[in-house]
């Protein structure tokens, strides 16, 4: 049952902000239309509100507002150190969306934004266009779904179809889009293309109920990825972060089982396996935006990020890594800080 | 605690007589009325007035007795209206203010539901007439400096502008009465609704009671650290606090199991790394 509070609090994106120009864009309308009771403010650019001072993360978390702008500049960004590549040379990241309509506690966007309001940059094509200029120079490696899970957005912004569409067309281009959501749906109504990979990050149900909320039970995950890889979608697998909790074996272990039982290791791709890391700016914010065990554990500093240390670190990976292997062959397993 | 603000004292007395606050001596700048939860003051007419009056009033305040995330800040006041479809007497929440003068907007988050209209003000530096009117929604003379101010103290959603449509751009009629009556017929529900969002806030409580709090600092004298160590400790014991739900038993226990004493800083680095890892096994 709702609390009080809760229910006190106004829906998911009650108020809509909209940058002066980006209400000519058919992904504004289609978003507004999704929402036609929200309160609709013209704003001059997204971080007159995105990005104002004495804004609260937690408490807009619970009740966040949707800014729609127009992205005009880093279109896309060079793939960040702390990310798996999979071993691709070119590896670059896009955003159309900052921050996320699920609430991980471990998730680095609370350390990346003061806000926990939602930006949805309506001007895809322009990224298209971005795109298409790299890929005259070499191929091109892309995650679309790094600051955000761009899937649980699907229904109203319709982003992941055209980056599917757009890929379609593209050979020499790769997209990754990281997800866990489980709207099977959602994914058959996005076209089919060789170089469109579902990339779904795991974990178990003792660490979705304790700390990925508003995110589908593993089940529902392992699902949707069973009935990807029954179309014939490639798919990956990420468990990543994997999380330094008690019996920590006990409850991968389990979840090893129950995907492996459904879904077969030839369907999957790749598997990416990494610890919980960290850059120490955003863990300090993340410190002040919650009260968390998973955040508050001392990690070590090693490299300039924060880690587990080098023990613990071993530990899970080993756990991990051996378990694997009984399920899948090593070529296809990627570790972060390989 | 709620922090009141209006312009006028005719805008106040209505909410003074109903949360029977009582006038505060202590301030000689502003005119301040308070209970044990609610602090009005009268900031004065104009953008700039009620600005200066609001800095000076909260920097005083918050000498006293700090501000803090969960305290809320409340302008409640008349404005005109530049459409005819809504009603003289209807209450709306601004959802973006725009300074009239400087062109800068601010907008207060809203996160609470409530039954009030919601609008865009626009904060003029005098009083507006008709034709000026087509330039604004609602329009008054206090929001975006009291904003401007405000938000020095308080967090975006705990900020709220409460107007009262008094006209259509004829001032002229509203006389200190008229405001009275305007917003005596509707302070009730405008406070009700207020004080139940007061209580909803997310509070940053600390997680160490004043024992532990003692405990944590006779414990970093024990182990005689550095104070980057310092900083790492309190880390740990918060760490192991939200794990175990108590941090004082193991660190004692640990101590107490181990024998340990600890006659320089380099012996207790060493003991400290020990008792790190005993918390994070
Ligand atoms: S799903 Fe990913 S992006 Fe969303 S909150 Fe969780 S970790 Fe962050």
């Amino acid at each position: 049952m709702r609390s009080l509070e809760e229910q006190s609090l106004n829906k998911f994106f009650s108020h809509i902000y909209i940058e002066k120009g980006a209400e000519a864009y058919p992904e504004t309308q289609r978003i507004i239309n999704f929402f036609p009771d929200s309160n609709k403010v013209e704003i001059s650019h997204y971080k007159d509100v995105f990005c104002r001072k004495g804004q609260s993360w937690a408490a807009q978390k619970r009740s966040p507002s949707l800014i729609l702008a127009v992205k005009r500049d880093n279109l896309i960004y060079p793939g960040a150190a702390v990310c798996q590549s999979f071993g691709e040379e070119h590896f670059f990241y896009t955003s159309s969306i900052m921050n996320c309509f699920y609430d991980c506690e471990y998730c680095y966007l609370q350390g990346m934004y003061s806000s926990g309001n939602m930006v949805i940059f309506v001007n895809t094509e322009d990224i298209f266009r971005e795109v298409d200029r790299l890929l005259l120079k070499h191929p091109v490696y892309l995650c679309i779904s790094y600051d955000t899970d761009l899937l649980a957005a699907e229904r109203f912004t319709g982003i992941v179809s055209k980056w599917a569409g757009f890929a379609l067309q593209r050979r020499e281009l790769k997209v990754e889009l990281r997800t866990k959501n489980a709207d099977i749906k959602s994914i058959k109504n996005i076209c089919k293309a060789d170089n469109f990979i579902f990339a779904w990050t795991m974990s178990p149900d003792e660490i979705i109920k304790k700390y990925e909320h508003g995110t589908p039970p593993l089940k529902a995950r392992v699902e949707a990825a069973k009935a990807a890889a029954a179309e014939k979608r490639k798919i990956r697998l990420c468990f990543d972060p994997l999380l330094y909790i008690k019996d920590f074996e006990k409850y991968y272990g389990n979840m090893f089982d129950i995907i492996f039982r459904e879904i077969s290791a030839d369907d999957v791709e790749g598997i990416s396996v990494g610890t919980f890391r960290i850059s120490p700016s955003y863990l300090k914010n993340m410190r002040k935006q919650r009260l968390c065990e998973l955040t508050a554990f001392p990690f070590a500093l090693i490299d300039g990020v924060y880690n587990y240390d080098r023990e613990i670190n071993a530990k899970i990976l080993d756990f991990a890594l051996n378990r694997l292997k009984g399920y899948i062959s090593k070529e296809k397993i990627f570790t972060w800080g390989d | 605690m709620i922090y009141m603000a209006c312009a006028l004292y005719c805008e106040a007395e209505s909410l003074i007589n109903l949360l029977n606050l009582k006038k505060d001596k202590e301030f000689n700048r502003v005119q301040v009325f308070s209970n044990e939860n609610v602090t009005l003051f009268i900031a004065g007419v104009g953008v700039l007035a009620s600005a200066i009056s609001a800095s000076d009033f909260f920097a005083c305040i918050d000498c006293k007795n700090p501000i803090t995330d969960w305290d809320i800040f409340v302008n409640i006041g008349v404005c005109g209206c530049a459409k005819y479809t809504e009603n003289i007497g209807d209450i709306f929440i601004c959802n973006k203010i725009t300074d009239g003068t400087s062109g800068k907007t601010y907008y207060p988050d809203i996160i609470y539901r409530h039954t009030f209209k919601e609008g865009e003000l626009v904060s003029f530096p005098h009083i507006i007439d008709k034709a000026f009117s087509e330039k604004a929604f609602l329009y008054d003379m206090e929001a975006s400096g009291l904003y401007v101010s405000a938000s020095r103290f308080f967090k975006v959603h705990n900020m709220f502008f409460i107007k009262i449509v008094s006209d259509y751009g004829v001032p002229e009629g509203v006389t200190p009465e008229k405001i009275k009556s305007l917003i005596a017929a509707r302070s009730e529900s405008i406070c009700e609704w207020i004080l139940k969002i007061s209580k909803y806030g997310v509070k940053k409580d600390c997680i160490f009671t004043e024992e532990e709090k003692a405990y944590i600092e006779q414990n970093l004298a024990f182990f005689k650290l550095s104070e980057t160590m310092k900083y790492e400790a309190r880390q740990l014991y918060t760490y192991c606090k939200l794990k175990k739900g108590e941090f004082k038993e193991t660190v004692t226990g640990f101590i107490e199991k181990n024998g340990i004493k600890v006659s320089s800083r380099k012996e207790g680095k060493v003991r400290f790394e020990e008792l790190r890892r005993a918390i994070i096994e």
